[in-house]
């Protein structure tokens, strides 16, 4: 899935760093480079959510998209509360995907 | 020798007037008493036989005699026998010699009363009674009151007389062939002989008229046996006497009966009881025993000094059940109160006790075979029953766990699909692209075709796992196998719960035989089980491990452990049972359905809690014999 994200990505122009969990992300990503975060919800170990709060409480509020395999809606609405750019659910199309990024990436832009 | 008749036959004294006979049994009224009475000394009976002591008629009568004088006076008797043996020494000198010589004999044992069996003893007491027996009852038998006639028997002699009554042979014979059409009657040449022949037209005069009657008579004993060869097989024949042929050779009546009866194609019937075992149906006939026993009661009255008269002595239907048989005649059609001789007891007579208790055993035990027949049908189709239900339970618990990981095997499914959305697409702007970098679209494609074959293998463990099992599929497989499976089937609900699974298999295989999908529901239950018990566990990671190993005696476990809140002890012994659960949603069915899936498969399911918290459960399954 990863793969096929990044591929996609790359295939629209973006630059991509992949990471396979939570915890490879934390230890290995310069965030100061990176200027949106698409994030699985279910990971192995520490989960997408998880990770987001864990960025925002260590001040790092980059814009997150969030992609999914499971409906819990319970989840998506807190998640969207909580000021997420867009919560995908798997499979989605490709276009908004990359509407939501370039939403992301706009705010900044106009910084 | 020795028939009864034989008594009659050689009377040579005139027939008096009948006149003259009546007048003196009105003058004597026949009754006479013993005139002297018995003091102080027991009484004394002589029986006089007329032969010698191997002569079955008489002595069988005398016999008789015997038996009931003996018996009715308590022993208390004195008996006495002679035989005279006057058919082989009939001169008259022999015979005043042996009269002297008993006179002498006696003098001191005067007889009280003297017995006379037949005719021929009845004439020697009477001639010589003065010397012999004076004063003494004298009681003849064995004749007919026309005999007595004739030998002009004195007054005070009272006879038990045996008339022949040829109309109730007739009779008898009648009942047994009620079809018969023909009628024969046989008789000899001697006087005798002639006078029954006669007696015997005028007393079956009426009987007669109802058949195609002949009488034979005149006739050699080999015309006799030649004519009876040729009776019609409905033919009644009646044989009288034959003491005599028409070629004057002399017969004793039932040995000329037997050579005729040897070539009859007819049933014979004849008046005297010694017919009987040469060849004779039966007849009407007065027996040795109901003679003795008539004569012994009249001498017993007469030693009681009660007046006594002249008696006919008892007659009886004879038949001879061998003969019964050789025609084909029906025991029933007997007159009641026949005396069968011969009669060889039924198997059920003879042995009916044993063959009773044979009967109920063998019914018992047909009882009981029948019952355990039914039982075992019952049992079986019970048996076949409660296999449809334990396999429809089964699925049921199967669908309902299905359900339970729909959401998680959607999620499941929505990898492999994002994942190909998301190849496909980047693969289309990429060929939309000036150059293209075919050796990205290559891998692409790879990719596609893995994550469509991953979808591929979620369907396939979802329909695995909805299998509906009509009878059980018993294959062998290993059981590591079947955790890889179980796992994956699990994996996605794990992620989602954000439980830990992890495994320790055993080294090499751990073949079983059983239904794989039973057992994967087992693994199923106990594992979606665990993860519910890990649910309310907060702040400690949820672990869920499965370990295979080999056992010490050799089968095949495998345990499930968890890191929940483990089960209280008192529950321990009753989690298994069904309807037992925790569990505000559950239907406390899971762990009794895993129980009884592992012990159809002859295994054992056990459940504990571990020292470092959580539950562990066993479920130990038998090897499956290779080779």
């Amino acid at each position: 899935m990863l793969r096929s994200v990044e591929r996609l990505l790359n295939a629209n122009g973006f630059l991509t760093e992949g990471y396979s969990s939570a915890e490879a992300f934390l230890s290995q990503a310069h965030t100061s480079l990176v200027r949106c975060i698409v994030l699985d919800i279910h990971l192995g170990g520490m989960s997408g959510i998880e990770l987001w709060h864990r960025l925002g409480h260590v001040g790092i509020n980059l814009p997150v998209i969030f992609i999914t395999a499971v409906d819990d809606e319970t989840l998506e609405r807190d998640a969207l509360n909580a000021g997420c750019v867009a919560y995908l659910h798997k499979p989605f199309p490709a276009e908004s995907l990359v509407a939501a990024i370039n939403s992301a990436l706009l705010p900044s832009s106009l910084d | 020798m020795g028939v009864l008749c034989n008594w009659n036959r050689r009377s040579r004294w005139p027939i008096r007037g009948l006149g003259l006979y009546l007048l003196l049994l009105v003058a004597f009224s026949s009754t006479t008493a013993v005139s002297r009475a018995i003091v102080g000394r027991v009484p004394r009976v002589l029986v006089l036989y007329p032969y010698d002591e191997r002569i079955a008629a008489t002595t069988a009568a005398g016999e008789a005699v015997r038996a009931r004088l003996l018996e009715s006076t308590g022993g208390k008797i004195d008996l006495f026998s002679e035989f005279l043996d006057l058919s082989r020494f009939p001169e008259a000198s022999h015979i005043d010699r042996m009269a002297q010589f008993l006179s002498t004999k006696y003098a001191d044992h005067r007889p009280d009363v003297v017995i006379a069996l037949g005719e021929q003893s009845a004439k020697f007491v009477v001639t010589y009674r003065k010397s012999l027996a004076k004063d003494a009852q004298i009681i003849a038998a064995g004749f007919n009151r026309s005999t007595a006639r004739r030998m002009n028997l004195p007054g005070d002699v009272i006879g038990a007389f045996t008339e022949f009554n040829i109309l109730r042979t007739a009779e008898l014979a009648q009942r047994l062939q009620p079809n018969a059409r023909h009628l024969f009657i046989i008789g000899g040449s001697s006087e005798f002989d002639r006078w029954w022949l006669e007696t015997a037209r005028t007393d079956l005069a009426t009987f007669s008229r109802n058949y195609q009657t002949r009488y034979l008579e005149n006739l050699t004993i080999e015309e006799f046996a030649a004519a009876a060869a040729r009776f019609p097989s409905d033919s009644i024949v009646i044989a009288l006497t034959i003491f005599k042929d028409s070629s004057g050779r002399n017969f004793i009546p039932r040995e000329a009966v037997r050579q005729i009866a040897a070539t009859a194609t007819a049933p014979i019937y004849g008046p005297y009881p010694t017919y009987i075992d040469y060849g004779v149906v039966g007849g009407n006939v007065v027996t040795f025993e109901s003679l003795g026993t008539t004569v012994a009661d009249l001498t017993l009255d007469a030693l009681k000094g009660k007046p006594i008269a002249h008696v006919q002595a008892p007659h009886f239907d004879v038949a001879d059940a061998r003969q019964l048989e050789r025609w084909g005649l029906s025991e029933k059609d007997l007159p009641p109160g026949t005396v069968q001789m011969f009669r060889q007891p039924s198997f059920l007579e003879q042995h009916w006790l044993a063959a009773f208790v044979t009967f109920a055993v063998v019914a018992l035990q047909s009882i009981a075979i029948a019952i355990l027949l039914l039982e075992r049908r019952r049992r079986r189709a019970a048996e076949i029953q409660s296999r449809h239900r334990l396999l429809e339970v089964i699925h049921l618990n199967q669908s309902a766990t299905a359900g339970a990981l729909s959401a998680s095997i959607a999620h499941e499914l929505n990898q492999p699909l994002g994942a190909i959305r998301s190849n496909a697409e980047a693969a289309s702007i990429v060929l939309r692209s000036v150059s293209p970098d075919m050796k990205l679209i290559e891998q692409i494609l790879v990719d596609i075709q893995e994550d469509d074959q991953r979808a591929h293998d979620i369907i396939s463990r979802m329909r695995g796992l909805l299998k509906k099992r009509g009878e059980i599929d018993w294959q062998e497989f290993d059981l590591n196998e079947l955790i890889t499976t179980a796992i994956k089937i699990l994996q996605g609900e794990a992620i989602r719960r954000g439980v830990v699974v992890s495994t320790s298999r055993a080294t090499g295989a751990l073949p079983v035989r059983a239904d794989k999908v039973h057992v994967q529901q087992v693994v199923l239950n106990i594992a979606t089980n665990a993860m519910d018990a890990m649910l309310e566990v907060a702040g400690r990671e949820r672990k869920l491990t499965l370990e295979t190993r080999l056992t010490k005696d050799a089968k095949a476990e495998l345990s499930i452990s968890d890191s929940g809140h483990g089960i209280p002890d008192d529950k321990l012994a009753t989690i298994f049972e069904p309807f037992y659960t925790t569990k505000a949603t559950g239907t406390g069915l899971g762990l009794s359905i895993a129980r009884t899936i592992v012990e159809t498969y002859g295994g054992r399911i056990l459940a504990s809690n571990r020292s470092e918290g959580g539950a562990v459960f066993r479920v130990v399954l038998p090897l499956a014999r290779t080779g």
